[in-house]
């Protein structure tokens, strides 16, 4: 089994004040502040913010097989049980992001637990601030563009009439590589 | 001597729990993430809430910064920074500028905060619906359908009783024109500094066992009425001390003659300023 983080303490906690900060500014692409070998699908960031976030409480969904090394690798440093059903799904990890269609197939909470929602982690084919989308909302202090590659129209279209019901929504990280983007269920997106 | 805790006190898998707890928070700004609160080695009231989060947000390059009404050297933020030095190894500092986080007790330091930096709110009462109805059970459906009439009949209520509001602290607040807020019992004179604030507000409640948040850049109102603005406090005179005119005043009793003076709140913000103005 190959290693995860050199250490729970330190990697956990560099890479979390990094998701915090992106979280807290949509749109502000991050690095994740430690280096980590992954298994072969899974991008640097992907595995990083996964190590760090998930642990028995927290099933996982993937567009993968259970017995995938990836899924093994991730249960094997956290814990997490392996979920098929989306809407039981705490995190769900996409390795193809032109698989993502419809968000609302995964669990946007309650009006009365919105918190209690799915929150998907996306590997893209990478991630600029280049004019695709204009993001506007809290975190940011005017606007921010951004550039998702592979996304597809269907997503982003779909996206938005989820976003209509706040505050019950889905949370997103998108991955390339090393790096993420936080986009939070506040943020509005336009097409550029 | 090796550590005898864990980095920061907390375990590793309660840091998870909380830390997702607090993602969420941000991302539903003014919402009340319940989260499963930890016993803390102090008693609820000293900031169990506010050390939890800064227990899960702290790393060996911080700078804390602690205060306790304003002050840096009063007992409770003497002690959450001891606690912290035992337990992390933590770099102190009383400068605002300087710190990477800054755990709080009931106020906002006057200097202005900056982009990245972290506030941490300790938060006695998180619920601001729970003295117009106690069953936590309503007040999540209150939440929820936003129904929040009885909340402008509560200020409603002040003016008709006094004439004006006269909620002075822990005033309500709508988050992102949705959700209604405690902003912990600061002073009312601090709510506007959490408007379109270029720093991230995390706000703990041990007890009660509840995290929220205020992202930067975000709207925070302060409720009030067309013909009844939302009016901060003055003060006739300035800092007995250093002279500030634009900072929050306590009134100190000198003698037991009934002699008083008004000093800045804020320690640290008072003696840079009393600096300035006497080199």
């Amino acid at each position: 089994m190959r290693k995860g983080f050199d250490s729970e303490v330190f990697d956990s906690q560099t890479v979390f004040r990094h998701m915090l900060t992106a979280m807290a500014y949509p749109g502000t692409i991050s690095g994740t502040g430690i280096d980590l070998f992954c298994p072969d699908r899974l991008h640097g960031a992907a595995g990083a913010l996964l190590l760090t976030l998930l642990d028995f409480e927290t099933p996982l969904w993937a567009d993968m097989e259970e017995n995938a090394p990836e899924i093994g690798w991730l249960q094997f440093h956290t814990g997490a049980p392996f979920t098929r059903e989306e809407k039981k799904a705490k995190f769900a990890l996409f390795t193809d992001c032109r698989t993502v269609m419809e968000p609302a197939l995964f669990n946007p909470g309650t009006v009365a637990s919105p918190d209690i929602s799915t929150t998907l982690i996306i590997q893209t084919k990478g991630i600029d601030n280049d004019r695709q989308v204009r993001l506007t909302g809290p975190g940011i202090e005017k606007e921010v563009f951004l550039h998702i590659r592979g996304i597809t129209l269907d997503f982003i279209t779909n996206r938005m009439v989820l976003n209509q019901a706040y505050p019950t929504g889905i949370d997103m990280f998108f991955v390339h590589a090393d790096q993420f983007v936080a986009l939070p269920r506040t943020t509005k997106m336009e097409l550029c | 001597m090796p550590l005898a805790y864990n980095f920061a006190y907390l375990d590793e898998q309660s840091k998870k729990m909380i830390r997702r707890a607090i993602l969420k928070a941000l991302a539903i700004p003014g919402f009340q993430v319940p989260f499963g609160g930890r016993e803390m080695p102090l008693p609820y009231g000293w900031g169990t809430g506010g050390i939890q989060l800064t227990a899960s947000v702290i790393g060996p390059d911080d700078r804390l910064k602690v205060i306790d009404q304003g002050s840096d050297d009063t007992v409770n933020a003497i002690s959450i920074k001891a606690f912290f030095k035992k337990t992390a190894g933590i770099a102190i500092t009383e400068e605002t500028r300087a710190a990477t986080i800054i755990q709080t007790r009931h106020r906002i330091p006057e200097t202005p905060l900056q982009k990245g930096q972290i506030m941490v709110f300790q938060v006695p009462i998180p619920e601001p619906l729970q003295f117009i109805e106690p069953k936590k059970s309503q007040t999540v459906k209150m939440h929820g359908f936003e129904e929040y009439g009885s909340m402008h009949v509560k200020l409603y209520e002040d003016i008709a009783k006094f004439g004006r509001i006269a909620t002075a602290f822990d005033y309500p607040v709508q988050v992102h024109q949705r959700y209604i807020m405690s902003p912990s019992p600061i002073p009312k004179y601090d709510n506007p500094k959490l408007h379109q604030s270029p720093a991230i507000h995390l706000f703990g409640a041990g007890r009660e066992k509840r995290i929220y948040a205020v992202p930067p850049f975000t709207d925070v109102v302060s409720l009030d009425f067309e013909d009844y603005p939302f009016e901060l406090e003055q003060w006739d005179g300035a800092c007995a001390v250093c002279g500030s005119q634009n900072s929050f005043l306590d009134e100190i009793i000198t003698d037991d003659k009934g002699t008083r003076v008004f000093i800045c709140s804020d320690t640290e913000y008072c003696r840079n300023n009393a600096g300035k103005s006497n080199p």
